[in-house]
């Protein structure tokens, strides 16, 4: 094959080489049936690089009509742990039984002690990320570490009103939204967030995640921890809720 | 000749029209169940397989304009079964289900559709893992180019010239389709 690495390929796919360069390469190309393999295959990952890189908002929108699908028509209790539980104490020893759900009732407990815990995040203020200071903020972190949710969300509210691009009061209050039981509210602030390419991006995402392992819906859980990049700041809780999955 | 009429549902899977995905579930998720429940799975294992499945399908109508040439439940039921039978494979089991049985029992196009997509939904999972290696600034770089948004005003926000920029995101595509090859160089060794 000519001497072009997938650098120079890539350059051409992406029509950024200059028009001596591309006569040349496309002449190359005629001529090197492995250059022109090579070239075909980075095409096809060119491709798929530009369907599945960029936030899908419509696979968004999906996966939540998907979750209400799944709540609606399967039982998380039937044919589950728990549910093989239950037939056991049908079925079984009275006492096993007993044994067995004290079992898994702590087993299960712990889990969502667990989540609870990894879910538990302080609000900081935009004064200690260093970011430009809003009055509002404060007040809102104030009640927010208090754990005096729908405080802090009646104030992030506010400032959202007058600055609908603050990422950081949309991601807290999309945690506080969540931490209400607001899910759907909360998850469009969390979807918002992560589309906006934030600081705060990946922690958006490791919270939708927990709002649907809290809902035992792994899979939904599961492609939105995959999102994380494995040296974000949020990836050791992710693995953490990964491995909880 | 022209698509299936079951092709209205991976119209409704990617307009989320939300009561053609109802009947979707309410049609084609019994099938599923007794399908994953008979095959050392249970009701939640069954609710991941539809729900991963039905994005598969969602991806391949949506990016590469899959045509239905059979009824949707053949295929579902196929895309559904090769997924659960990778699971158990994950998870050490040995599957009971054959893959090849399958086509005998569900008819050559949803056998071949099946098999399309699952090629094709392997490589973008291969593509998401090795995304993951990138360094961040790569990562920003690609999904900001991505976005549709104009490079020019990304060029401004990073603090770069668009000269850059441009020359920046063909190298971090470059050694992403890099990492993807490597990788699926070291799978098929």
């Amino acid at each position: 094959m000519a001497n072009f690495d997938r650098e120079h390929i890539v350059r051409y796919l992406e029509d950024d080489l200059a028009p001596e360069e591309r006569t040349a390469f496309e002449g190359e190309l005629q001529r090197d049936p492995a250059l022109a393999a090579e070239t075909q295959r980075c095409r096809e990952w060119r491709e798929l690089i530009q369907q599945r890189i960029p936030y899908d908002e419509g696979r968004a929108q999906l996966e939540e009509t998907l979750s209400g699908m799944r709540e609606k028509y399967f039982d998380p209790a039937a044919g589950s742990v728990k549910g093989k539980v239950r037939t056991l104490r049908i079925y079984g020893s009275i006492v096993a039984a007993a044994v067995l759900i004290t079992f898994f009732v702590r087993y299960f407990g712990e889990g969502e002690r667990a989540m609870d815990k990894l879910g538990q995040v302080d609000m900081v203020t935009s004064t200690a990320r260093g970011l430009q200071t809003d009055s509002l903020l404060g007040p809102a972190a104030a009640h927010f570490n208090a754990g005096q949710f729908a405080d802090a969300a009646r104030i992030l509210d506010e400032a959202l009103n007058s600055d609908s691009s603050n990422q950081l009061a949309r991601f807290y209050r999309g945690v506080a939204r969540w931490r209400l039981g607001e899910t759907e509210g909360a998850r469009a602030d969390l979807r918002a967030v992560y589309a906006g390419r934030s600081l705060l991006q990946y922690d958006a995402a490791f919270f939708l995640a927990l709002s649907y392992a809290t809902e035992k819906n792994k899979a939904a859980a599961l492609e939105w921890l995959q999102r994380i990049p494995h040296d974000a700041p949020v990836a050791p809780k992710a693995r953490e809720l990964s491995k909880l999955l | 000749m022209g698509p299936h009429e079951d092709q209205r549902y991976l119209v409704a899977l990617v307009q989320n029209d939300v009561k053609l995905v109802d009947e979707i579930y309410r049609l084609f998720s019994p099938a599923i169940r007794r399908y994953i429940l008979q095959n050392q799975g249970d009701e939640m294992d069954a609710a991941d397989i539809l729900q991963e499945s039905l994005i598969d399908i969602y991806h391949q109508a949506k990016f590469r304009g899959l045509q239905l040439t059979c009824p949707l439940e053949p295929f579902l039921l196929l895309v559904a079964r090769r997924k659960w039978i990778n699971e158990l494979k994950k998870r050490g089991h040995k599957p009971v289900t054959k893959l090849h049985d399958d086509v005998y029992d569900y008819g050559e196009d949803a056998g071949l559709l099946a098999e399309q997509l699952a090629n094709q939904e392997e490589k973008a999972r291969i593509l998401a893992r090795q995304f993951a290696r990138l360094g961040e600034k790569c990562r920003q770089i690609l999904q900001r180019c991505l976005s549709g948004r104009r490079q020019e005003d990304i060029a401004a926000e990073l603090g770069v010239s668009y000269a850059y920029l441009r020359k920046k995101k063909s190298n971090c595509m470059a050694t992403l389709i890099e990492y993807v090859e490597e990788s699926r160089a070291t799978a098929n060794k």
